[in-house]
């Protein structure tokens, strides 16, 4: 049985006009946001380069990309000068790629070689929020003095990985899924686990990847 | 062969009749906005929570003064249950953090969390808990630090002005003013009150 259509009042109807501007405004502003900057805007823009969008970029003049770098939607490419005097740098090289929701945290130098893939969501930070003082939440507390973060050519890190603060990761190493770098990786070394352990390294007399013992 | 194929194809269309409306993307981005205040149990002045959001139970949800919470974040209580989560005041929650709510979460004053952090009391969702152990309270002290990735599992205690470090999963309870990394978290750095120093390595 079909039931007879109410009709709204007038007032009803201003009211959904007014929610649905509401909404499609608040759906072009976030869109707005999330656009990365213009390729001029960048200190580095190489060719054939795509920064996908919905992203979040702050400070492009800090950011130098190759060519050919990829970086997924919703990533957010984080350099912030928040240290009196130093002058952040996000350094990409050519033909590096990266997955999406990714998070780059860069206070004072990160450096991502040439032809470096990465997974979906992983973390890359140069710094920490400090905690010492005990009497003071984290969140007002300033952030550490940054240590270099440098991820070697062609290196590959896996899903939600997070390689951490004064980390260097050698060529060609692998980082596996969910992995967390507290340490510096060697060249052509598999390191896994939280925190993250190598467990295998290449061996070019064998010509294969060995088991690491301990 | 013929008569076989309009077969299969009448069975294919009733098949897709069955399957639920394609939702357009408007309608997608309505369920996902941020609701109206008066949806929560408290809303504080000066809270944000950005859109887009998967909040699920805001009658169960007390958020106080001065709270963000940023967008892609997914929170879900199991408000009918009598699930409560309260987040203190100046709280502020980063991008896609999933917080899973069915018996009570309390988090406190100045909690910082970087983003994709999960904070869960139940090891199921709502509705899913058979077979699954009882979950626990999870009770966030002030000042708590929640690093990139990190969880926290139910009926975890993490004190106030805690460090957890960048994808630690959280599983015993962590004393105030201590550094976790690791899964299973593990303490690697701890502030003696009595000498007002900070002992062991920075990192793992």
């Amino acid at each position: 049985m079909k039931r007879p259509r109410r009709i709204p009042s007038i007032d009803e109807i201003r009211r959904r006009v007014a929610e649905e501007r509401r909404l499609r405004r608040m759906a072009w502003d976030t869109v707005r946001v999330l656009r990365p900057p213009p390729p001029s805007a960048f200190g580095a823009y190489g060719h054939n380069t795509w920064l996908v969008p919905p992203c979040r970029v702050s400070l492009p003049s800090s950011i130098f990309l190759g060519d050919d770098v990829t970086i997924l939607e919703r990533s957010f490419l984080s350099v912030v000068a928040a240290i009196p005097g130093v002058t952040p740098k996000l350094t990409i090289g050519d033909r590096t790629s990266i997955g999406a929701q990714s998070h780059i945290a860069c206070v004072g130098e990160v450096e991502i070689g040439p032809e470096v893939l990465t997974a979906a969501r992983i973390f890359i930070g140069d710094t920490y929020h400090r905690y010492e003082d005990p009497d003071v939440a984290v969140l007002d507390q300033p952030m550490a003095e940054p240590e270099k973060v440098t991820i070697g050519r062609g290196a590959f890190i896996g899903i939600g990985a997070a390689v951490l603060m004064g980390v260097t990761v050698g060529e060609h190493a692998y980082i596996a899924a969910g992995a967390v770098v507290t340490a510096d990786v060697e060249p052509r070394t598999l390191v896994v686990g939280n925190p993250a352990r190598p467990v295998r390294r290449w061996d070019p007399r064998a010509d294969e990847w060995v088991r690491i013992e301990g | 062969m013929n008569a076989l194929r309009s077969a299969v194809v009448r069975a294919a269309g009733a098949a897709a009749s069955m399957r639920p409306p394609q939702r357009t993307a408007l309608e997608v981005a309505r369920d996902r906005r941020s609701p109206r205040r008066e949806a929560f149990a408290r809303h504080g002045d000066g809270t944000f929570v950005v859109a887009p959001v998967r909040l699920h139970g805001e009658e169960g949800i007390e958020l106080g003064d001065g709270v963000i919470i940023l967008e892609e974040s997914g929170i879900t209580v199991d408000a009918a249950a009598g699930a409560r989560l309260r987040i203190g005041d100046g709280t502020r929650l980063g991008v896609g953090v999933e917080i899973v709510c069915t018996i009570g979460i309390t988090i406190g004053a100045r909690v910082s969390s970087s983003d994709y952090a999960s904070i869960t009391d139940s090891w199921a969702l709502p509705g899913h808990t058979a077979g699954a152990p009882p979950g626990a309270p999870v009770v966030i002290g002030d000042g708590v630090y929640l690093g990139w990735g990190s969880v926290v599992c139910p009926g975890v205690h993490v004190g106030d002005g805690a460090f957890v470090g960048e994808g630690a999963v959280v599983v015993d309870d962590v004393d105030p003013h201590t550094v976790v990394y690791g899964n299973p978290a593990r303490v690697v750095r701890r502030f003696d009150p009595s000498t007002r120093r900070w002992e062991g390595p920075r990192f793992p």
